[in-house]
């Protein structure tokens, strides 16, 4: 039986979780299984390589398989969560409906100010959902889902400070709204941090939501500044 | 070796099959025995059995207890009392149906 030490158990860890393996239980069991395999591995004729063992015994195991374990884990930890996604979904979609309505509104009918106040409202209250998600997600350390949450916060509060900040005239150079515009956006700056500071978080996925928040926010303001006549 | 799709079907009922002849298992441990009594026809990975696993603990079938081994944690699993009652009738369908699987791959046997 091949002895496997404390600082290659240490390596395997940091290992699976640069795989993207954030759920602790599911990690701590997949850590030991895998040093089973290891401490059981025969090596008559060229002797035990702890690198090489370990490289042969995890060259399947990709970061897809590892996120798709998870997925399977922690859906079947909490069957709400498959809901929670649907719902993430579904405000995004609502999100975007209604930021393409009230373009396509504000150009063409003298409502625009009662639509945009109602879907600056709407927004604001989706936005809640996400904050929601995020306490839950937090409490059962679903962490790339708290990730995801939190991106949705971002969005909602991006989309809706944007639509708020219009609505009132951020042009007419008040500067109370457009400090109110500067506060919505602040405010989701820190949360985004709360929900990717976690230690565990590996740094390619907060790389990747930074990459996708970037991108959004682009687009967005492009939006935004497109829509001024 | 037993293909995958079929395996996918009776995993549920091979984890509760082992649980209930043996008080307390680990996930390796499992796999392990399952290749031992399939005599290697039956190779369970870690992707198939851990899922399941958490599965049939958030159903309340199985209990699990922590052991800290160094720098790392032994998971085990226990039936719980519903567990034990599930097994049993698990194990009843899954004889029964072997039993007409057998009947319709050899319809001569009856």
């Amino acid at each position: 039986m091949n002895v496997i030490s404390e600082a290659e158990i240490d390596f395997i860890a940091n290992d699976l979780c640069s795989k993207g393996l954030t759920d602790q239980v599911l990690r701590e069991q997949i850590l030991d299984h895998i040093v089973c395999m290891l401490e059981q591995e025969e090596h008559v004729s060229t002797g035990y390589n702890f690198i090489s063992s370990y490289q042969t015994l995890i060259s399947d195991l990709g970061y897809k398989k590892v996120a798709g374990i998870q997925r399977e884990v922690l859906l079947a930890k909490n069957i709400p969560l498959q809901n929670l996604t649907r719902i993430q979904f579904m405000i995004a979609g609502m999100s975007t409906l209604l930021l393409i309505a009230w373009l396509y509104v504000k150009k063409s009918s003298h409502m625009f100010g009662i639509f945009a106040f109602t879907t600056s409202m709407l927004l604001f209250i989706t936005a809640l959902v996400p904050i929601s998600w995020y306490i839950f997600c937090q409490k059962h350390q679903a962490r790339k889902l708290r990730l995801l949450s939190c991106l949705g916060c971002i969005l909602a509060l991006i989309t809706g400070s944007g639509i708020l900040a219009n609505y009132l005239d951020i042009r007419s150079g008040s500067v109370f709204l457009q400090s109110i515009f500067i506060f919505f956006f602040c405010i989701s700056v820190p949360l985004f941090l709360i929900g990717s500071s976690h230690k565990k978080v590996p740094i390619s996925s907060l790389v990747y939501y930074n990459l996708f928040l970037l991108a959004v926010g682009a687009g967005l303001y492009h939006v935004y500044i497109s829509s001024q006549p | 070796m037993v293909a995958n799709d079929l395996l996918k079907g009776t995993l549920r009922t091979i984890i509760l099959k082992l649980l209930s002849e043996n008080k307390e298992l680990y996930g390796y441990e499992m796999t392990q025995k399952v290749e031992e009594q399939s005599n290697g026809a039956i190779k369970l990975t870690f992707g198939a059995l851990y899922p399941v696993l958490h599965k049939l603990e958030a159903e309340g079938i199985l209990k699990t207890r922590k052991q800290e081994l160094g720098k790392r944690t032994r998971i085990y699993y226990t039936l719980t009392q519903l567990g034990k009652k599930t097994a049993t009738v698990k194990m009843a369908e899954f004889a029964e149906f072997v039993k007409t699987m057998r009947y319709i791959l050899h319809p001569a046997i009856k």
